[in-house]
């Protein structure tokens, strides 16, 4: 793991991120998810070029069923208890 | 309007979605597409009404120009064509590089020209683009379009109208034409949704998740405050998590919008990090930006036809502009042009190894 709070801080540098060791988990999961779970267009096929589906995974490949009917019903219930967070898209009004 | 929004999810999509299977029951074409155009303009209206005008304005001029240049009867006209595309780039520039312009001449020349605050159109950096492949296309006759009101729809549709991705009229339209074009079916209204969800997931939960250690950081660099290193890094790396999240989520929720009416885009991210280098990063990343650049700029250019160093002057060139298309200023120059270098050395490498002449290069330099 980098250096956390190491000692190359000096006393006017101020901890901008309160709990870097959290922030440093999440975002080691985040990259995990990233390299090493297919994307949406692997999962799903949708899209022109999302032809990957069933290929090389067929386990996780989309099809309607119970089991991804509850998958996706927990995202969006998960994503619609935060929407009152929501910011704008960083490419919107672009 | 966006999104993510709960006027959107329930109200917006919801009704768009049930008047087009309802009105396309009935079979009726014009009537099926006018509703998806006046949903759209209201859409794009919701942000701004005046600005209606702005994007209207555009795509009759743009029809009336693609409809002149696709014409079978008339010879290919390359002034109509640079003619159209300079006025495209012209409202492109006055909207987005106006202010950016004026303050770098103010700076250089002492001078204090002042201009008003120019509103930025929404999506016209997007609208824009995609009009150009429509006159680009209609001058090489590989499409062409009749019906205004199937124009309008290809522009505006408001699935990808915002941030894309930017599609060309030939993979859109013949998907409206089809015979089956209105009909419903059940399986992508499912698989629609999937993908929506999907994508709104990865922006609320994910990307909005994240914001926190990148915003707080990015905004201390710029108050002037020193970074400590765990700092500096979690605010990089949650950045570039943030940066992709948004986006890819953005574009699933488009995709996945789109399927709601039976409509295939083209997909617009392959998992970038995954990437091993700087060239498949490019084919990987905002894949429908990069094919215009390669398709509208950098083979009109010459792409690699005329030997390495005019190809890798054209990369410069087209990654410099295309960072400049990402916003006015000069942090985006600078961030286009590194990419330029990066996909130089990255050309140069692969030349050296797989090229004869490369080859006996790369030996003569080890052997000193």
């Amino acid at each position: 793991m980098f250096m956390l709070n190491s000692d190359f801080e000096t006393s006017i540098m101020t901890a901008v991120i309160e709990k870097p060791h959290k922030a440093f988990y999440n975002l080691t999961a985040l990259l995990l998810v990233i390299w090493l779970l297919p994307n949406t267009q692997q999962i799903t096929g949708a899209g022109i070029g999302g032809h990957y589906k069933l290929a090389t995974h067929k386990i996780i490949a989309w099809k309607p069923s119970i089991v991804w009917l509850a998958i996706i019903a927990v995202m969006l219930i998960w994503a619609l208890s935060r929407i009152s967070e929501v910011s704008q898209f960083l490419y919107y009004q672009f | 309007m966006l999104f993510n929004t709960l006027g959107f999810i329930f109200a917006f999509a919801p009704i768009t979605v049930l008047g087009f299977y309802l009105l396309g029951r009935q079979g009726r074409e014009t009537l099926v597409i006018s509703w998806l155009v006046v949903c759209s303009f209201f859409f794009y209206a919701w942000w701004n009404p005046p600005y209606i005008s702005l994007i209207f304005g555009s795509i009759l001029f743009n029809f009336y120009i693609g409809s002149k240049l696709s014409s079978p009867n008339t010879e290919k006209n390359k002034s109509l064509l640079t003619f159209g595309i300079s006025c495209n780039l012209l409202l492109l520039v006055y909207f987005k590089y106006t202010g950016f312009l004026i303050d770098n001449i103010n700076s250089i020349f002492e001078l204090n020209i002042s201009v008003d605050n120019i509103i930025l159109p929404l999506a016209i950096s997007f609208f824009t683009f995609q009009q150009i492949t429509y006159l680009v296309d209609s001058y090489r006759q590989e499409t062409r379009e009749y019906s205004f009101l199937k124009y309008c729809l290809y522009v505006s549709f408001f699935p990808q109208l915002i941030a894309g991705p930017i599609v060309h009229h030939r993979e859109m339209m013949p998907q409206f034409n089809r015979k089956a074009a209105f009909s419903f079916k059940p399986e992508n209204i499912s698989l629609g949704l999937t993908v929506f969800i999907i994508g709104l997931f990865k922006k609320i939960v994910i990307a909005d998740g994240i914001e926190m250690y990148a915003t707080p950081v990015f905004d201390a660099a710029a108050g002037g405050s020193l970074l400590s290193f765990s700092d500096a890094w979690i605010g990089a790396i949650a950045y570039t998590l943030q940066l992709y999240f948004d986006f890819s989520g953005y574009s699933d929720m488009a995709i996945g919008l789109a399927c709601l009416f039976g409509i295939k885009l083209p997909i617009n991210f392959n998992s970038p990090y995954k990437a091993t280098n700087i060239i498949d990063f490019w084919r990987r990343w905002h894949i429908t930006l990069s094919r215009f650049l390669r398709d509208y700029l950098y083979i009109p250019l010459g792409g690699n036809r005329k030997g390495n160093f005019r190809r890798y002057t054209n990369l410069m060139i087209t990654m410099i502009l295309g960072g400049l298309w990402h916003g006015a200023g000069w942090t985006f120059l600078i961030w286009g042009s590194l990419h330029g270098f990066y996909l130089v050395i990255n050309n140069a490498w692969r030349w050296l190894v797989y090229s004869k002449l490369g080859y006996r290069v790369l030996k003569k330099i080890s052997c000193i």
